[in-house]
């Protein structure tokens, strides 16, 4: 099924991103595109983010934090205060179809170069700009990072126990809802420009992405409606109480709509039905009332049982369930190793394979996901500026 | 003067003359066709009174008697659509879908893997009427086999992308997040960002492409930096709460009020000493429990309860702007009142929109801004609104052809 080029080969994109805007570009690298990450002289910052692993022997610690969200890019060493800096990075604009870049509004690699400079060098370019409040408005100027944009942005309030405090989502998922974001920004640009010759300039607040992922939980209208506000849930409540114990973990079990019966058929062939399979509990507002005795007969059937045989065994009775997977989990999945999720890599300076997860959609016929590991300091400079060296003879 | 083009009303519409035939139902399919929607591609949802889209009604509703058609929910993620009533399961209807696929760039679905191929209506099917066709195919689970048919929603793709296993604090089971957080992230916006491409490889000539996103692997695609971890050290992070790795303090803490917070987050000594200063408690930052940000890692918990201590007595919007002009990251833990009350989230990301019958829908609009304009939006299609119309200007189909498709069932 693999074998035709990715669908966005040829297409190049300039990387002047911090971590908010980094998953955007790794996304678009995964589809194809050659991505060109722009790295200060003194080293992508990025380079020093834990989790770190060191080598074997004597060397510097790798970042995985880098290694995951640069895998399948170049990088390019450019001196903002170097002679003839800007000349050089207009050219290599002039070579790009997009330009994303994230970060504090005064520090963009577009308030250094100028819009108007990169719009005159390349009018077909898409310049897609994530910041963690706006480039305008009353906290253009706030200091971002993930806790704080979840908090401003409504996500944070959502998890956690109703008497405790609330929780961001694991893994820094503004910056990844900002990059979702960015990255469909570009790809809009791209397509147009493509048929009309040219770009866009798109902005992307990042709080704004992550008040998207409230959309249906703080619905805006649950407020202006009835004056209702979401709250923090835990498990949730009792009649939809979604993760119960396993013998080895926790399991995510849910009788949706039209799956009660099924459900009674999972507990009877374990002899754990008690009396749900009772014709009283086909009423739904029986089983609202009679929740916790639901929820006890279900939580002793599955915690005598791994949460691996749960979930398959009430998928195969159709009863919609997951297992909660830890990373170890997902990564020894023997699902996602079939259908070949992970992009095993052999790391440059670890001398060793890595799984490098990846990518997010297949694209029948052709690669996709990343095809190379993040790259090495400096390994590229010398090819890129060879490309673009014609252009810069160009700008003079 | 150079610039980048600029837009009718703030509207961008790269997408326009792009036709969608939308398939899919629930949110994370109609999330992403509504960002297609929202930047110019005409997106006809299919729908049926044999298996009505569950959003339409499982609310928010307005007061009084509730209708498919006034539903803040399903409003939210089908802005801009059209609505045209097809019953597959018919062999009129079965036929009109393929008659509106041949007219169609791209064709979506979300059910389990292979009901679109049951149909008869899969991508190989549809790819002989039009064939240069997108075709997005987005169950939970992909591939062969028995699991092609299973199933979940948002609740269970958290639990098994590992979301809950690196969310919540230690000390709990874990609960995994308020929101159905992969509906609203990697699966709608995957989606998309893979149909664009392929949209941008077919202007080039590239032809057909059949897009499997399988939901799963794409909600593990967000959580990328544990799974290298997990694979480079054998061990993957914990569950931390709100603490990281990259900054010290970094937490949220109780404000005057009932169950009000403020979001703190220090990466240097530097804002530590300013954090010290607005808390009223200089020495801090010369304690040699304190001093370093090794140091404080090493006391995190006993600083968040002196933080916590401080903190109580203030107001916490105020607490937060005081941080934040010291140059110390802060933020309120908004709620959706707060976000509501705030008048730059109301004029520049919430859109209020007259509804069908008479409600005003507060909806999400676009966090994509272009030339950093708020993008318009318009509401979600009454069940059926475009059926008779969408018909007769795609398919030409006369007054009396129509009538016959509704006796027969074919639009119902």
């Amino acid at each position: 099924m693999t074998g035709g080029s990715p669908p966005l080969a040829g297409f190049r994109v300039l990387d002047c991103t911090d971590e908010l805007g980094v998953y955007a570009t790794r996304l678009l690298a995964g589809m194809g595109a050659d991505v060109v990450r722009v790295e200060p002289a003194t080293g992508d910052p990025m380079r020093t983010f834990p989790p770190l692993t060191a080598p074997a022997g004597d060397g510097a610690p790798v970042s995985l934090y880098y290694e995951h969200f640069n895998a399948g890019k170049r990088a390019v060493t450019l001196d903002r205060d170097e002679p003839g800096a800007r000349a050089r990075s207009l050219a290599l604009v002039a070579t790009c179809h997009a330009l994303v870049e994230s970060g504090d509004p005064d520090a963009l690699f577009s308030r250094w170069l100028g819009e108007e400079q990169l719009l005159g060098t390349n009018p077909a370019l898409t310049l897609v700009t994530v910041t963690p409040f706006g480039r305008q408005g009353p906290y253009a100027g706030d200091a971002g990072g993930d806790l704080v944009i979840a908090a401003r942005a409504g996500l944070l309030w959502l998890s956690g126990r109703p008497d405790g405090p609330p929780y961001r989502p694991g893994g820094e998922q503004t910056a990844h809802m900002a990059s979702l974001m960015a990255a469909n920004a570009a790809l809009l640009g791209i397509f147009q420009a493509q048929r009309t010759g040219r770009g866009a300039r798109v902005d992307v607040p990042a709080c704004f992405a992550a008040t998207l992922a409230t959309l249906q939980t703080a619905n805006a209208n649950y407020y202006t409606w009835h004056g209702r506000l979401p709250v923090r849930r835990g498990m949730g409540p009792a009649f939809a109480r979604h993760i119960y114990p396993a013998a080895d973990g926790w399991v995510a079990l849910t009788a949706l709509p039209g799956q009660w019966d099924n459900l009674v058929r999972l507990l009877r062939a374990h002899d754990a039905a008690a009396d749900l399979g009772d014709e009283r509990y086909q009423d739904a507002n029986l089983r609202i009332a009679e929740a916790e005795h639901i929820n006890d007969v279900l939580a002793a059937f599955t915690s005598h049982h791994p949460k691996a045989y749960l979930f398959e065994a009430a998928q195969r009775a159709g009863v919609a369930s997951a297992p909660v997977n830890t990373p170890a989990d997902v990564l020894a999945d023997p699902f996602l190793r079939e259908r070949g999720f992970f992009r095993t890599l052999q790391h440059p300076v670890l001398a060793r394979d890595l799984d490098y997860a990846g990518p997010a959609a297949r694209f029948s016929g052709r690669e996709s996901g990343p095809h190379a590991p993040a790259p090495v300091r400096g390994a590229d400079d010398a090819a890129i500026w060879a490309e673009v060296s014609g252009a810069v003879a160009e700008l003079g | 003067m150079v610039g980048w083009p600029e837009t009718d009303n703030g509207a961008w519409l790269p997408l326009a003359g792009v036709r969608v035939l939308d398939f899919t139902w629930m949110i994370a399919g109609p999330l992403g066709m509504r960002l297609l929607s929202n930047y110019g591609a005409v997106v006809l949802k299919v729908e049926s009174y044999n298996r009505v889209d569950r959003i339409r009604e499982t609310g928010p509703h307005p007061n009084g008697a509730w209708s498919f058609n006034e539903d803040g929910s399903f409003n939210d993620v089908n802005l801009g659509k059209r609505s045209i009533l097809l019953n597959v399961n018919t062999a009129e209807g079965r036929d009109l879908a393929v008659r509106l696929a041949a007219v169609s760039d791209v064709v979506a679905a979300n059910f389990t893997g292979d009901r679109m191929d049951r149909w008869n209506l899969g991508y190989d099917d549809l790819v002989r009427v039009r064939p240069d066709l997108i075709f997005l195919n987005m169950p939970v689970f992909h591939g062969q086999g028995e699991r092609a048919r299973w199933g979940g929603i948002g609740t269970h793709v958290n639990a098994l992308a590992g979301i809950n296993a690196i969310s919540g604090f230690a000390g709990d089971p874990p609960f995994g997040l308020g929101p159905l957080y992969p509906d609203f992230s990697g699966n709608p916006f995957h989606a998309t960002a893979a149909v664009l491409a392929a949209l941008i490889n077919r202007d080039r000539g590239a032809g057909a492409q059949l897009i499997e996103l399988s939901q799963y692997e794409s909600t593990v695609s967000v959580l990328g930096p544990a799974l290298l971890q997990q694979s480079a050290t054998g061990a993957g992070p914990a569950r931390t709460g709100n603490h990281s790795d990259r900054a010290c303090p970094h937490n949220v803490y109780p404000c005057a009020g009932v169950d009000r917070w403020c979001a703190i987050s220090v990466d240097r000594d530097t804002q530590f000493a300013a954090l010290a200063v607005v808390l009223g408690q200089p020495g801090w930052s010369t304690d040699h429990r304190f001093a370093t940000d090794a140091a404080r890692r090493a006391h995190e918990d006993e600083l968040d309860q002196l933080i916590a201590v401080q903190t109580a007595e203030w107001q916490r919007d105020d607490l937060a702007a005081r941080l934040q002009a010291a140059g110390v990251a802060a933020a309120p833990v908004n709620d959706l009142a707060d976000l509501l009350h705030d008048p730059w989230y109301r004029a520049e990301y919430f859109a209020e929109i007259p509804g069908p019958e008479g409600c005003v829908f507060t909806t999400h609009a676009e966090p994509v801004r272009p030339n950093g304009h708020k993008h318009p939006v318009t509401r979600a299609p009454l069940m059926g609104e475009h059926t008779d119309s969408v018909l007769r200007s795609l398919l030409g189909l006369s007054r009396e052809e129509i009538n016959h498709l509704y006796t027969c069932g074919a639009l119902g």
